[in-house]
């Protein structure tokens, strides 16, 4: 193969500094968008298994939209389409003097894809907890907010945790697709090095590596912590 | 353990990697042509008017026809009367992997030349130059450069203009927000939903860009070109003899006047004549026989 290779090439500057930072958008993205997700899935989970039928309806149709979408397709709806929606001042507010729009942009994008999936996780969680566990808590004179609360989401938790590890990582890789909407992430980063350079194979085989060493910390992370929440007995 | 594992993986790559590297024989591109018989050209499909693909799905443009004219030269140089050519669709992120591993000979498209690329490929005599202009909203008052100042400026990700543009940027002390899109159709969107108040690129794409757009009269390309490129072919490193050819072909056309006629056909109706530096640019690669 005719190819030039020069891995120095990634410790100078500018190009080291460039896939530093796009190494830091892509946490920053992946963490932020993570948190949110969590909050919404949780709350739409709840909803799915609410005795209203009303209310399971609408979080299921939640659910289907973001879980069904390509997240490619969602990531361009929240940029071009939904700021031209919005009132004209909002809308402008939106795509101008958000601090960072394409980030925000791209975090909800992230966040809503991924509460669709989170929420049917906790859906199931919260179902695989027996019954019988949720009776106790209202014989014991817990209404039902108490008993989600203490009984049924502490267990329903530790189930889904290794689940959640893999929609942790999935966020992480999902990520990337930001990159359409102009944020300057890991991808976005070693693409621009290889347009400069014309070394992508150094530049991309670096983001790899920045790519596995997230999942490897975010594994290391989760196992740790599903350890520290495990119950002396099994549920 | 685990770690162990990684470090030895690590390892078998890095001493695999310089052997892929190793036994690079001159030429090889020349050697391939006169196996094959057929010149295989990597192209654009969709960067008017340099090369794309024409209403009947043929590679077509300027860099397209330079590319025709280079091929029959070869073909009289290898003594390949019926030399055939073969087109091969390339992309910015497929140009240098298939020049590499020798799928292309030769790509023809709006590739531009700069030195740190010049470390990876050879390239050809500028056939074009690329000038980094702002597009804008005429109701935008910008005229010029410093107008930017305290504007959103959106810029193609992977175009070198980028870096030419943010050192221009600095030089006079303009702060712009720069917004990243990927294309010129995206950048062209970006200004006329306000989100962004200029669009800087090559002003031949700009022109192509505007050529399609809806509500084309409410744009214009303005002020004083921000960047300087060249937009030349690419070939693999070590291919002196192809690039000499190439070259030669180019400094022939030139010189009897047949590639300003090309670029007349079709660079000059996208609103960037053969002028000023383009004219000089293109008297002094003539280079006599």
């Amino acid at each position: 193969m005719n190819y030039q290779w020069n891995w120095d090439l990634l410790f100078s500057e500018p190009y080291a500094g460039w896939l530093l930072a796009g190494l830091g958008w892509t946490v920053a993205l992946s963490i932020t968008g993570w948190f949110i997700a969590l909050l919404l899935g949780a709350t739409v989970g709840v909803a799915r298994t609410s005795s209203a039928r009303w209310v399971v309806l609408l979080s299921g149709f939640y659910v289907s939209v973001f879980r069904n979408i390509p997240l490619l397709l969602q990531m361009f709806v929240w940029f071009f389409v939904v700021p031209e929606l919005l009132p004209a001042k909002l809308g402008l507010w939106f795509k101008r003097d958000l601090p960072n729009p394409e980030f925000w942009t791209a975090v909800l994008a992230l966040a809503f894809y991924t509460s669709g999936r989170l929420a049917e996780l906790f859906r199931a969680g919260l179902q695989a907890v027996p019954r019988g566990q949720r009776m106790a808590a209202d014989a014991t004179g817990m209404n039902p907010a108490q008993a989600l609360r203490y009984v049924v989401m502490p267990q329903a938790l530790r189930i889904i945790l290794p689940p959640l590890t893999s929609e942790f990582l999935s966020i992480v890789k999902n990520s990337s697709l930001a990159l359409t909407i102009g944020v300057l992430e890991l991808t976005a980063q070693s693409r621009q090095i290889e347009n400069f350079t014309f070394h992508g194979f150094e530049a991309f085989g670096a983001a790899t590596a920045f790519y596995v060493l997230v999942a490897f910390v975010l594994n290391l992370v989760m196992v740790g912590l599903q350890r520290t929440l495990a119950l002396p007995v099994a549920v | 353990m685990f770690v162990k594992k990684i470090g030895l993986l690590t390892a078998i790559v890095a001493a695999l990697l310089p052997a892929l590297a190793k036994a690079q024989e001159a030429d090889t591109a020349l050697r391939r042509i006169q196996q094959n018989r057929a010149v295989t050209i990597g192209f654009r499909e969709s960067a008017q008017p340099f090369a794309y693909l024409n209403e009947n799905r043929q590679a077509s443009g300027y860099s397209i026809d330079v590319c025709k004219r280079i091929a029959q030269e070869i073909g009289g140089k290898l003594n390949i009367p019926d030399i055939a050519i073969r087109y091969v669709p390339v992309t910015p992120q497929t140009r240098i992997p298939l020049i590499a591993n020798g799928t292309v000979d030769i790509e023809c498209g709006t590739t531009v030349n700069s030195l740190a690329r010049q470390e990876q490929v050879d390239f050809s005599y500028a056939v074009a130059l690329a000038e980094g202009r702002p597009l804008v909203k005429k109701t935008s008052g910008i005229q010029d450069l410093p107008d930017l100042n305290g504007k959103i400026v959106a810029l193609a990700a992977g175009t070198t203009a980028e870096r030419y543009v943010r050192a221009a940027l600095d030089r006079s002390k303009i702060n712009v927000r720069v917004l990243q899109v990927r294309d010129n159709a995206e950048g062209l969107l970006a200004v006329a939903s306000q989100r962004a108040d200029a669009f800087v690129n090559d002003a031949v794409l700009l022109g192509g860009a505007l050529r399609t757009a809806q509500n084309k009269d409410d744009f214009a390309v303005v002020g004083e070109p921000l960047s300087f490129e060249q937009v030349a072919f690419m070939v693999g490193k070590n291919n002196s003899g192809l690039l000499t050819i190439i070259n030669g072909t180019i400094a022939r056309l030139l010189a009897s006047g047949d590639l300003q006629k090309l670029y007349d056909q079709w660079i000059a109706p996208y609103g960037v004549p053969i002028e000023g530096e383009v004219g000089t640019l293109f008297k002094i690669e003539a280079i006599a026989e």
